[in-house]
């Protein structure tokens, strides 16, 4: 067996997963061909503090290559909404926590519910690196998968918690449906107002260098806090520097959502 | 008369001061016409928490807003440089930060000292508010020294403010020109950043807050937008919560 292969055995849960705990919820939200495997040690060190995690898996994720392709955008929304409305029911503040394309729907979540304790967007993916993602709205009627490229960093290939390495090819229709959530989300963010965490890495390859500052640039929140990592890949929650990820997102959850946390304006 | 009375200071203790505690140093700057006495309440909230805090008067202040008229962006760099100096010399961390202009200088600072522990800014004066502003004064400067304050900051809420209460024309003209020199230096600014600002201040572009959080290349950056607060946000509004949230900052580092 490769390293890859056996990766991959690795990658084979991707089941969703609930963590009950206090009245402070924490939604985690996996990224584009991802699944909540990404978010599991987040998603534990959260829980070992109190907090009720909820990781759901997103429509078309953690299945086949054909099952990606069939689920669009509206599905992956309707996805997310449907784990924080379970989620709301069994807490009383929530706060909705992303990675890469999962930020996105955080992004989706944060303007639509302005009741939200605070989001977390991890590796905001406004922009791909990749250039052929502009195709892809083309693409998709002639082509359903292309052979992929890694251009991935080594840490998100070599993690057991990436599922994106687990597709033999590159899905296209789904890559679109992708581009056109990035779309809707960069117009998304001058409509936030709750607590902002954003985490992004300098080291980053797979999406542009700007995502982590024009998030930053657009977002309205009265409160805005940001982390810059150095080392940590795309998955900067299950990467080298997750501890330092997990530790600022607590304190984040802690001081927007906890009991500790100051009344802010407008209550 | 009535011109030499707005031409007359102060009426309130707006002089340096260095108040030493602990090894940690916080080193305080006023803003544009103002005096140590902006920053004095904060200073001594973190000072009774421990911390040596020191909040020099920069050249042309504290005097007559003529002298300011002959400041250079570069004397007030400069003092607040050997302020620094001093602090840094019996201190193992230095938090730097000030208000408005001094925020600006804070910055500044910063890009020239990469060991500062922090940098805090409250209403950065990164850029003026006003457009009309941002013309009239390098035009007026030639040929008027003063120019009455469209927005009086001791006015209303604000009456502890002290300082001169007319423009000094040629001072504001080394304002906008250090803002320039700031802001295309932005992204040598490495240090831990706080930023906070009143949503009703009528002085510092709104816009500011958001290119320091995306421009800048701290590790960890904090925007605070404070609702009832306007320019002097250590003085009015939420002035506490500025202070709690300067302290939390600086804990947290």
């Amino acid at each position: 067996m490769t390293i890859e292969t056996e990766l991959r055995v690795l990658q084979a849960n991707p089941a969703p997963y609930l963590l009950p705990g206090g009245t402070t919820g924490v939604l985690l939200i996996h990224g584009y061909t991802g699944t909540p495997r990404e978010m599991r040690r987040l998603a534990d060190y959260l829980h070992a503090r109190g907090l009720t995690v909820s990781a759901p898996l997103l429509p078309g994720h953690g299945q086949t290559l054909d099952a990606m392709n069939h689920h669009g955008w509206r599905e992956w929304v309707a996805g997310a909404e449907a784990a924080y409305t379970e989620l709301q029911e069994r807490c009383e503040r929530v706060v909705v926590g992303g990675l890469s394309m999962g930020s996105l729907l955080t992004i989706w979540l944060g303007a639509h519910h302005p009741e939200l304790a605070g989001i977390a967007l991890y590796a905001p993916a406004l922009w791909s690196r990749r250039r052929k993602i502009l195709l892809t709205p083309l693409l998709r009627y002639f082509v359903q998968s292309t052979a992929p490229k890694i251009k991935t960093d080594l840490e998100q290939r070599l993690s057991p918690e990436s599922w994106g390495g687990g597709f033999a090819r590159e899905p296209i229709p789904a890559a679109a449906e992708l581009w056109q959530l990035q779309r809707r989300a960069r117009q998304l963010l001058s409509q936030i107002t709750v607590p902002a965490l954003v985490v992004h890495s300098q080291s980053d390859q797979t999406i542009q260098a700007r995502c982590g500052p024009e998030t930053l640039r657009r977002l309205q929140s009265s409160d805005i806090e940001a982390l810059r990592l150095e080392r940590s890949g795309h998955l900067v929650t299950a990467g080298s520097e997750w501890e330092k990820v997990a530790a600022i997102s607590y304190r984040f959850v802690e001081r927007y959502a906890g009991g500790k946390a100051k009344r802010r304006e407008g209550e | 008369m009535e011109e030499k009375s707005a031409l007359n200071t102060t009426q309130l203790p707006g002089e340096p001061f260095f108040w030493e505690a602990g090894l940690v140093g916080v080193l305080l700057c006023h803003g544009f016409t103002a005096t140590p006495f902006e920053v004095r309440a904060l200073a001594e909230f973190l000072h009774e928490r421990g911390y040596t805090v020191s909040a020099p008067l920069l050249p042309g202040h504290g005097t007559t807003p003529e002298e300011m008229n002959r400041c250079r962006w570069q004397d007030w760099v400069a003092a607040l440089e050997d302020a620094y100096r001093q602090l840094a010399a019996r201190s193992e961390r230095v938090f730097i930060g000030g208000e408005s202009l001094g925020g600006l200088l804070a910055l500044y600072l910063a890009t020239e000292h990469s060991e500062v522990a922090g940098i805090l800014t409250f209403a950065p004066a990164l850029k003026i508010r006003s457009r009309l502003d941002r013309w009239r004064v390098p035009l007026l400067a030639a040929f008027v020294p003063f120019a009455l304050k469209p927005h009086p900051p001791e006015s209303g809420e604000n009456a502890t403010w002290q300082g001169y209460t007319i423009n000094p024309l040629r001072a504001a003209r080394e304002l906008l020109r250090l803002q320039r020199v700031v802001r295309g230096r932005l992204e040598r600014i490495t240090q831990p950043l706080l930023v906070i600002q009143g949503r009703q201040d009528n002085s510092v572009a709104p816009e500011v807050p958001s290119w320091l959080a995306a421009e800048t290349r701290s590790a960890w950056k904090e925007i605070h937008w404070l609702a009832p607060s306007g320019h002097c946000v250590l003085l009015e509004g939420k002035a506490a919560q500025a202070r709690e949230l300067a302290l939390r900052f600086m804990e947290a580092l």
